[in-house]
């Protein structure tokens, strides 16, 4: 979606870089009391109306000091000439407070990059329900499907986009995704629902909620042993759904493979991919389009990394994965 | 070529050989491996992760006054590290 595509831009993250980037959830920092919430409402008050909020939400990009002092800041959707704009100006306004105060600001330890969810888990925020106990994060990644001849359909503006979002899974749940005495299992009636309640919809264009119990007319997931591997359990998940209320619906199918290791019940890879016909409108900019094919596909963060394994069958990619060459390329 | 490219030229002929181009996409054994590597974002989209964002604004003003740094703050409905 619009924001992540500005921060993926090399000018943006070059001006990035000189700032402590931070990601929060704003109705949450604006209504509960907590420590980030004091500290953006003395932000908020320090701006002292450089920034047109909107009446029922502070959405935006912001820029303080570390004692929460404006620098800038831009309410709302912002493009990259917007964002340059906006850092250019509250580094200038930083460097200049450096100067006068003789600080000696430190160089920026760095986040693992191929994990956006560390030692912390899945924040509440971010829809976590396990935190750090969490026995399983999936990475959720949504977009449009070929269709009518055209690999990347629908509006210009949106083609091509992609979405993603993460699902936690406590220990009782990840262990309810293993078949059980060895057979063909359903995954439980409540677990498959989070799946419809958390993942299971149209969020390509941005945020929009998930599926209602009335809403669910058919879901079914099962999951099976499908041999073994290098000493670790194969499972087969496969499946199929109908969803529908009064403005949009999807239905379709679920298939996919986890490896997991037998004695601890860990999964060491994961791929589902759910793919049906999506209808109706969403929350964010897809009105009533017509019926068009949607994917949805779940994996857990990092698993292609040190991958060699051959890539899907039939493409003659040789032996190294899609991942391992770009990665190789991004080296300096 | 990318994954991302491959897979979609894999679909696409799949498509175009099955009765399927204009109907609801076929999801099987033999290609959902395809599907997952179309769907999932490419390293050219998951550049954003690179600027290691803080996920929580409280424990980042510390760490930024430790290090003597301004904070970027991106704020939206939903978490940005999360579905939005």
């Amino acid at each position: 979606m619009l924001g992540r595509r500005v921060w993926a831009d090399d000018e943006v993250q070059a001006l990035a870089k000189n700032f402590l980037c931070v990601a929060d959830e704003v109705w949450t920092l604006d209504h509960i009391d907590s420590p980030g919430g004091r500290f953006f409402k003395e932000y908020v008050g320090n701006a002292a109306g450089s920034i047109p909020f909107g009446s029922s939400t502070k959405q935006g990009v912001y820029v303080m000091t570390p004692d929460g002092e404006y620098l800038g800041g831009h309410f709302a959707r912002h493009g990259k000439a917007e964002t340059i704009a906006l850092l250019k100006e509250a580094l200038q306004k930083w460097n200049e407070m450096v100067a006068k105060k003789a600080l000696k600001p430190k160089p920026i330890p760095p986040r693992q990059v191929t994990r956006t969810w560390g030692q912390e888990g899945l924040v509440a925020t971010a829809g976590g329900d396990a935190g750090r106990k969490s026995a399983l994060l999936l990475e959720v990644f949504v977009r449009d499907l070929p269709y009518k001849g055209e690999r990347q359909p629908g509006p210009a503006q949106y083609r091509g986009w992609v979405n993603q979002t993460w699902m936690d899974f406590t220990s009782e749940e990840a262990l309810a995704l293993l078949p059980k005495n060895g057979a063909k299992t359903p995954i439980p009636d409540a677990l498959v629902r989070k799946f419809a309640r958390e993942a299971l919809f149209d969020f390509v264009r941005g945020q929009s909620g998930g599926w209602a119990d009335a809403a669910i007319r058919k879901l079914a997931l099962t999951v099976e042993p499908a041999g073994g591997k290098d000493g670790a359990a194969v499972l087969r998940y496969q499946g199929e759904f109908e969803f529908g209320d009064a403005s949009r619906g999807y239905d379709g199918k679920l298939y996919g493979t986890a490896v997991v290791d037998p004695r601890t019940g860990r999964f060491k890879m994961f791929e589902l991919a759910a793919a049906g016909m999506r209808r109706g409108r969403t929350e964010n900019f897809r009105g009533n389009d017509p019926p068009s094919p949607l994917g949805i596909a779940f994996v857990i963060e990092g698993q292609y990394e040190k991958s060699s394994a051959a890539p899907t069958p039939g493409l003659g990619l040789g032996t190294k994965s899609e991942d391992k060459k770009a990665e190789e390329k991004e080296k300096p | 070529m990318t994954r991302f490219a491959a897979a979609g030229l894999f679909l696409l002929a799949a498509a175009r050989t099955g009765s399927a181009q204009d109907g609801p996409p076929v999801l099987d054994e033999k290609n959902f491996k395809s599907w997952v590597d179309f769907i999932r974002a490419t390293p050219d989209e998951l550049k954003w992760e690179r600027l290691g964002w803080r996920p929580e604004l409280g424990a980042a003003a510390v760490e930024a006054k430790a290090l003597q740094r301004p904070i970027l703050l991106w704020a939206m409905n939903g978490h940005p590290c999360g579905l939005t």
